[in-house]
């Protein structure tokens, strides 16, 4: 059982970074920093471990996901007393606030590990509620801002609606696998090796599927309900829109890959659904990139094509392309998204922070070499135009879908977003309309190397693609694993 | 059985009719206190379910009554008491808030009728309704505690439902979803304080004004 030391050894260092944030801010910024560490040393640790199925789980797809919320959490940890210290020079927050800050930041991070690592889909479900309310009131850590007040009332209207039509989803679901006949169906892995023992409740299921993917779609900010994003991401603090984006809008999706073959079993709707979703979300995303002038509302509407690329690619994995390939390309383009958006928003904060405005036109990246190159790097990296781990995802699964049409939709629409992120990033290297003369950037050179040590790590997830184990351990899908435990 | 059965039938009923006194009621304080109504017969209605069934209904009761009956009302009485009590005039109001609750009824009871045993009729329908007058409510009422009330429909549609057809759940799920309840009002509430005290007003089409402001600059 060394696998659940692990783990609770994670759980406990951020259990700890929360109450020794309760003492002063600090004691905050350091324990916020230790256990980020101690979270990346836990998944590491959890690499060779077995399988294993039972209140809490650990599988690849446990540890990958286990690993992407440590780095964003690395990303957050060592951004956020730079930020916060500027707020509290700035009278945006005072040391009561950023206490707060630190104590719901270290415990959102916890909750997440929790999260993936949970096998029982109502604690899953309760992990996200949890982890949405106390998101909520880090968007408005800036105690003046009437705009980041504004997009948290939007935020947790939506998102809170959202959860309650997952959570009729979950009950229905529950109810399908007790009327089948199943032993433990709040655990997923009870669910999932039902297989077509659950058939026999297709109408359930299938209410199911429309109110899990409605409620999920929303906290993942996918079209139709994506407006909270933009608002939400640009208005909260650099390294709590590196949280937003780079893991909280991930785990629904995470959830949601682990019970789409579940929900599947009743036919091939649910993943045509999600395609569709999945497309709308790049096309919305792609026009908001156009017409955006605000560079942290730029990376928010990215946020939402990237979510409606992976939803996409998961709705490859169970009906519209061949699995394991989708898998491979659902977890890379996961990985990749969460570290490089981590980074452009920790970068476009640190740079708007020194020109004084979030205007495109106003900013000038060249106020610092390593922060202003390390932007345009990121945002090439979303893209898809250097060779690492998104436009291997994205390549990978153009391969992996099966129909011509079905195709040319995906890569249209990747294409789409492709073309306004770029037009953008040229924005940023042109015609500049400075508010004020950029002030050089003041943060310790450390913390600005942040920016390229994230960068560094988008290599080794590209490697993960060439890598023959690693591949390997990441193309398996849950219920192929599940499977494999004899469970 | 069968008196058991009626009696969660009628409890169910009052249930639904709060939820449209509450859609109906422009005052803030007042709507609370009827929340505070509702969760009671919710509450009763776990109650009858644990007298003929399993005990830790029973358990569900109690819990429903401190989180729902008690702390929930208590936040949003706390939230009006600084504020402005009194909604402005609503998108849809008067008998029109009546007739969007009689929809949602009617909706409520097809849906039912399709899905549920015949013994849980009227409870699936007001678990179906509550749902559908809570998010009317979030999308026509322009109040944040009333859109926070919208949210505490929810809440007590999915317990509701929760219990019926979700039975044998294991009692940290219950825990967790008491606590994510309470929780999501108190931060709620939170937030609309704070949006009170930069903006002076609930009404959320100030806040819709601020957003076009902000994008056209």
């Amino acid at each position: 059982m060394t696998w659940e030391i692990w783990v609770w050894f994670a759980l406990v260092s951020g259990a700890t970074a929360v109450l020794v944030s309760m003492f002063s801010r600090r004691a905050g910024h350091v324990a916020s920093m230790a256990s980020s560490i101690l979270f990346i040393v836990a998944s590491i640790m959890l690499f060779s471990e077995n399988t294993h199925y039972d209140e809490l789980l650990h599988d690849s797809f446990s540890w990958w996901g286990m690993l992407l919320v440590s780095l964003v959490y690395l990303s957050s940890a060592f951004s956020s007393p730079s930020f916060i210290e500027t707020m509290i020079d700035a009278g945006e927050i005072d040391d009561r606030g950023a206490r707060v800050y630190y104590i719901l930041l270290n415990a959102t991070f916890t909750l997440l590990i929790l999260l993936v690592v949970s096998n029982n889909i109502f604690i899953q479900w309760v992990l996200l509620e949890l982890s949405t309310i106390l998101t909520i009131h880090l968007v408005m850590t800036n105690k003046r801002s009437r705009a980041a007040a504004e997009a948290s009332w939007k935020y947790y209207l939506m998102c809170a609606t959202g959860m309650a039509f997952s959570l009729y989803g979950l009950i229905l679901l529950y109810s399908a696998g007790a009327e089948a006949g199943l032993r433990d169906p709040w655990l997923w892995s009870s669910l999932a090796s039902a297989g077509s023992v659950l058939a026999g409740a297709s109408k359930t299921l299938m209410l199911a599927s429309a109110f899990i993917i409605a409620g999920f779609s929303v906290k993942a900010g996918l079209f139709p309900a994506y407006m909270w994003l933009p608002d939400a991401h640009s208005e909260a603090p650099s390294p709590v829109s590196a949280l937003l984006s780079g893991c909280l809008i991930y785990t629904p999706l995470y959830v949601l890959a682990r019970l789409i073959p579940v929900l599947s079993v009743a036919g091939s709707e649910p993943c045509i659904i999600l395609a569709v979703i999945g497309v709308l979300s790049i096309l919305c995303g792609a026009g908001g990139m156009l017409v955006t002038s605000d560079v942290k509302r730029l990376m928010a509407y990215s946020s939402v094509e990237h979510m409606g690329i992976l939803a996409f690619m998961l709705s490859l994995t169970y009906g519209l392309g061949r699995p394991e390939i989708a898998f491979l390309a659902f977890n890379v383009h996961a990985m990749g998204h969460a570290i490089a958006k981590s980074c452009a928003f920790i970068s476009s904060g640190f740079i708007s922070d020194a020109c004084g405005t979030r205007r495109i036109r106003g900013i000038d990246v060249s106020v610092d070499r390593i922060v202003g190159w390390g932007l345009i790097v990121c945002i090439l990296v979303l893209m898809g135009a250097i060779p690492l781990p998104i436009l291997f995802s994205e390549v990978i699964a153009a391969e992996s879908i099966r129909g011509t049409w079905l195709l040319l939709v995906y890569l249209a629409s990747v294409m789409a977003g492709f073309a306004s992120l770029g037009w953008r990033a040229s924005q940023l290297l042109v015609s500049k309309k400075p508010v004020r003369d950029p002030t050089p950037i003041s943060r310790p050179i450390l913390v600005r190397m942040l920016v390229v040590v994230l960068l560094a790590l988008l290599i080794p997830v590209s490697i993960a693609v060439f890598s023959p184990c690693l591949a390997y351990k990441l193309s398996a899908t849950p219920i192929k694993e599940l499977l494999s435990t004899g469970w | 059985m069968g008196v058991v059965n009626a009696v969660i039938a009628v409890l169910s009923m009052g249930m639904v009719l709060t939820a449209s006194m509450i859609s109906d009621e422009r005052r803030v304080d007042r709507a609370a206190k009827l929340y505070s109504v509702q969760s009671i017969l919710l509450s009763l209605v776990f109650v009858a379910l644990g007298v003929t069934g399993p005990r830790y209904f029973l358990i569900w009761a109690a819990s429903a009554i401190v989180t729902k009956a008690v702390l929930v009302p208590l936040f949003l009485l706390r939230l009006t008491k600084h504020t402005r009590a009194r909604e402005d005039k609503p998108v849809l109001g008067g008998s029109l808030t009546w007739i969007a609750d009689g929809l949602s009824v009617t909706v409520g009871f097809i849906i039912a009728l399709k899905t549920a045993p015949p013994h849980l009729l009227a409870p699936m329908t007001t678990a179906i309704s509550l749902f559908l007058i809570g998010l009317v409510q979030i999308m026509l009422r322009r109040n944040l505690g009333k859109q926070v009330l919208g949210l505490c429909h929810f809440e007590n549609s999915s317990h509701l439902t929760l219990a019926l057809m979700a039975p044998n759940i294991p009692e940290t799920v219950e825990i967790g979803m008491g606590t994510d309840a309470v929780l999501l009002v108190f931060f709620g509430c939170l937030v609309a304080s704070r949006i009170h005290g930069l903006f002076k007003t609930l009404d959320s089409t100030s806040l819709v004004e601020l957003r076009e402001e902000v994008d056209a600059e």
